[in-house]
């Protein structure tokens, strides 16, 4: 009996949390804010930026923008220019995943293949 | 309930719920963008917000298949004011938004004149949930299945200008900064909006928006004196692409209100209007009629009214009314030879049609 009761105590907010993903959202933000990032985009980011050690324990909103923001101070000496406005960071980010040879954001880059050949300096 | 009936039942309702979450987690919600307008500043924007929080109206239905919608609000100036533009705009890796609302606006005599677009993106095409597209399984004169698949068709929409009063311009360059009140009338301001918000509560005259660490009202200004096709119209693409039927037929309703409709914003709105009710489970080959007798020659109103009775030939089939079955194949026929010149011959969709309205061997 002490062991359901044991069981059955973090049941309430499992279902909790589990109810709220999937409840629909409507929300806003300025275009090319880390939090509005496109799913697919978004996955794969905090992958590779947990690979190289740059999203923290939460993985939540706050450790996105941090980590693209460390990431990108570290890599600044792979850009050719460092004036691109707050929206791009994404932008540069992807240009930067793409030189790193990381495929799975080639698919991301189709219309911007011009602007990071500006952004990211020539080898 | 005792515990001991209670911890089966969690555990399977638990089951259940990790079952479907990450289907839902998954899905993409709709990603909307309404980047900054062409015309005179800060007036283009202070209308491009007004715009902005009008389109929010279409999230009030929360029984659509999808999971919510994100609106992004551009912060960089288009290039050209171009479909083009705003085609590419929407697909950088910052945005990809699946369709712009965007806008010029002019000033003209005492109030604003706003020419509104509403451009569609090939994203959409990739979003994991599409319950705008409409298919039907049915079987053939041989009892073989077939699937027929049918996209919407438009793009691009331009829509007739908007007369806007003064007093109903938000005056903020942006979503952020509006004024957040306690209460939905009266009351105090708590603080302002931040960059990021999310409505909780969608009303005709205020939203009640998360933002932050706050929770407030935004109050909001009737847009115009008139209703306007564009916003209607907009609402309802919106309403479509989330598969809130209800509420896309109830906007492009009023968008055929309008007497004065350019005819292909009136072909397309017909075509919407079916849609919505052929997926609410109504028929919508009246609509379908209308759009196909306003011009022969619109492919795409022809190929919804070849759609409407293949459907009618899928609801005959599953209802057992099989004795009217060579009457809706007979209509079929006849709407595809009247057609047929508006398709490729060897289209595959043609084919599967010219299949179905062929009678049993």
């Amino acid at each position: 009996m002490q062991k359901i009761t044991q069981i059955m105590y973090p049941l309430p907010l499992l279902l909790a949390v589990l109810l709220l993903l999937a409840q629909p959202a409507f929300a806003e933000a300025p275009a090319g804010h880390p939090e509005s990032i496109d799913r697919g985009l978004r996955h794969i980011l905090v992958k590779r930026l947990n690979q190289e050690g740059y999203m923290g324990q939460s993985g939540n909103n706050m450790d996105l923008s941090r980590g693209i923001a460390d990431y990108l101070r570290d890599n600044r000496q792979l850009l050719a220019n460092l004036d691109f406005p707050r929206a791009r960071q994404v932008d540069v980010l992807v240009c930067l995943m793409v030189k790193k040879g990381y495929s799975e954001f080639t698919e991301y880059t189709t219309e911007i293949k011009e602007w990071c050949s500006q952004i990211i300096k020539a080898p | 309930m005792g515990t001991k009936h209670r911890y089966p039942f969690l555990l399977a309702l638990l089951c259940g719920l990790l079952w479907v979450s990450p289907a839902l987690a998954e899905t993409e919600p709709l990603r909307l963008l309404i980047p900054f307008f062409f015309g005179p500043t800060p007036l283009s924007q202070h209308v491009r917000t007004t715009i902005n929080f009008e389109i929010i109206k279409a999230f009030r239905a929360v029984d659509a298949p999808e999971k919510g919608a994100w609106i992004l609000y551009g912060q960089e100036a288009l290039p050209q004011p171009t479909h083009d533009a705003v085609l590419s705009a929407a697909a950088w890796p910052s945005v990809r938004a699946d369709l712009v609302i965007w806008g010029q606006v002019y000033k003209y005599d005492d109030g604003v004149v706003v020419q509104l677009y509403l451009t569609l993106t090939p994203l959409i095409k990739k979003r994991q949930v599409r319950p705008e597209l409409w298919t039907l399984t049915l079987k053939d004169g041989r009892d073989q299945p077939v699937r027929l698949e049918l996209d919407i068709p438009g793009q691009f929409y331009q829509f007739e200008p908007m007369l806007l009063a003064p007093e109903a311009i938000l005056a903020f360059a942006d979503p952020q900064g509006m004024p957040l009140y306690s209460d939905r009338q009266g009351g105090e301001v708590i603080g302002r909006v931040g960059e990021v918000m999310q409505f909780l509560e969608i009303h005709d005259d205020t939203l009640l928006i998360a933002s932050g660490d706050l929770q407030g009202w935004v109050r909001t200004v009737p847009l115009s004196r008139q209703r306007s096709e564009a916003i209607d119209f907009s609402e309802g693409m919106v309403r479509l692409l989330r598969g809130d039927w209800g509420g896309a037929r109830q906007s492009f309703s009023a968008v055929l209100e309008n007497s004065s409709l350019p005819q292909s914003l009136r072909i397309h709105a017909l075509i919407y209007s079916g849609l919505a009710r052929e997926k609410g489970g109504l028929s919508g080959r009246g609509e379908f009629e209308a759009a196909y007798a306003i011009n022969r020659l619109d492919k795409a109103a022809s190929a919804y009214l070849l759609m409407s009775q293949v459907a009618e030939i899928a609801r005959l089939q599953q209802s057992g009314a099989r004795e009217q079955l060579p009457q809706a194949r007979q209509r079929l026929q006849a709407t595809l030879e009247a057609t047929k010149v508006l398709f490729a011959n060897d289209d595959p969709w043609l084919e599967k049609l010219r299949q179905l309205s062929r009678p049993p061997d």
